[in-house]
């Protein structure tokens, strides 16, 4: 009893582990003007796949919940409200309500963005971060206290990212009937072939080298979890290896994952900008002004 | 002057909702995973590249082609700035389009309403084309084949 007991703390502990309120002040500002960046660049259909309505087919809280046919107004809309809300948010101003604003106009969004049949697999730790920032409440660049609240948040994009990992060998498994019948296919074939870029094409005559990546990406999927336990130098090590498996995606095919990478801030001790941020601004300040003539 | 950094906890209250929702939230999403399904969006199939793909297979890829007002037969652009709806969409959607090809005439209506001035389409065709695969070597041009088609209505 009083193990099991233990075991409970011990699990509650590991999802409310303080982190410094400094570190939530910066990852905000990082996450709210990646949305804006991402409605902008990455979900930018959402604007012009409201002119094709009748191939909208949104998945299931589009069905369940009475949420709205796209129209090129709502788009509109929701696009000036993400805008102010994500600005807003990203100073800390008003942290619950514009943050909760942000949360559900980002959220039909993202149900009309990936509500015309492909649903892209990129942006579960973004959503995540977007619907936990709003619960952590008041949190500035220089307070020094750390808050279990934020220690959830966290832990609750931490999570998402590596589930986007984990999860996704998961699948393999349960698509191929054993991860070595993935591992052994032909997907990055199948893949090079159909949006390889030059640099990877030559690629597709050497099977074997695919097949050696094909299990690399596998067992890095697999073993992922074991970074939600890491901590100093080889935390940095596996945030700068999962970094660097999507720049090659991207630079192979096109594919980058940035709602998934900006969430890998989540790991890091952001706190620590903090200071280097006020030095610089210090140093602007204490240049003194052209000099007016006289002394 | 601060005092010494202090620890916010969270209230009994506050802790028992968060991790509610932690524990519905790892329930959806690994049922996403079992059923292999992306209908639990945002919490469904992280299954992006999980399909095998035999290594004497073939590789398939859907594009779209249309004939223009002026008498051109151009590929339609399957991404943001051309039609919005992109490839991936389609490829999704494929069994529907092909049942019911009159769907194609919002791609149409998109194209001309996101760029009056082009020129407008009047025939559109899904098209698909399809390598071979022997131990993971392409073997010669792709085949290729027309899906369905729709003559765009005005």
């Amino acid at each position: 009893m009083n193990r099991a007991l233990s075991a409970g703390r011990a699990v509650v502990g590991w999802w409310t582990r303080p982190v410094p309120l400094a570190r939530v002040a910066v990852l905000r500002v990082a996450i709210y003007l990646f949305v804006l960046y991402d409605i902008f660049r990455l979900t930018n259909d959402v604007i012009p796949m409201a002119h094709a309505p009748e191939l909208y087919y949104p998945t299931w809280v589009g069905r369940i919940l009475p949420l709205p046919e796209p129209s090129l107004p709502l788009a509109h809309a929701l696009q000036i409200v993400i805008v102010v809300g994500c600005l807003v948010a990203a100073t800390g101003f008003l942290p619950r309500l514009a943050g909760w604003i942000v949360a559900v106009a980002y959220f039909q969004w993202m149900v009309f963005s990936q509500g015309y049949g492909y649903v892209s697999h990129d942006h579960l730790a973004l959503m995540v971060a977007v619907v936990v920032l709003p619960t952590i409440g008041r949190a500035r660049f220089t307070d020094a206290d750390s808050s279990e609240a934020a220690g959830w948040a966290f832990r609750c994009i931490q999570v998402s990212v590596i589930a986007t990992y984990f999860a996704s060998a998961v699948v393999k498994w349960v698509r191929s009937g054993s991860p070595a019948a993935w591992a052994n296919g032909a997907v990055f074939i199948w893949a090079i072939i159909r949006r390889g870029s030059d640099l990877v094409r030559w690629t597709t005559d050497y099977p074997w080298l695919l097949i050696i990546a094909q299990w690399g990406l596998i067992i890095i999927e697999f073993l992922s979890p074991v970074v939600l336990w890491l901590k100093g130098k080889a935390l940095y090590l596996a945030v700068v290896t999962f970094a660097g498996f999507h720049l090659m995606t991207y630079l192979a095919l096109g594919i980058h994952f940035l709602p998934t990478v900006i969430c890998w801030l989540a790991f890091l001790p952001l706190e620590r900008l903090v200071p280097v941020a006020q030095r610089l601004r210090d140093r602007v300040r204490q240049r003194p002004p052209t000099p007016a003539g006289t002394a | 002057m601060s005092s010494e950094p202090a620890v916010r906890r969270i209230s009994r209250r506050g802790l028992v909702w968060r991790l509610g929702v932690t524990g519905v939230a790892l329930v959806i999403l690994t049922m996403g995973q079992l059923q292999d399904t992306n209908d639990y969006f945002p919490l469904g199939s992280l299954s992006q590249y999980a399909t095998p793909r035999d290594m004497d297979g073939t590789v398939r890829s859907v594009y779209m082609m249309a004939d223009t007002e002026s008498g051109e037969r151009v590929r339609v652009p399957l991404n943001p700035q051309g039609v919005g709806v992109g490839r991936a969409d389609i490829e999704s959607q494929l069994g529907r389009i092909v049942d019911d090809p009159s769907l194609l005439q919002a791609i149409a209506n998109a194209w001309s309403e996101l760029h009056p001035d082009a020129d407008p389409y009047v025939a559109l065709y899904v098209m698909r084309s399809t390598y071979q695969l022997k131990d993971g070597i392409q073997q010669g041009e792709p085949e290729i084949e027309q899906l369905t088609s729709w003559e765009v209505r005005r």
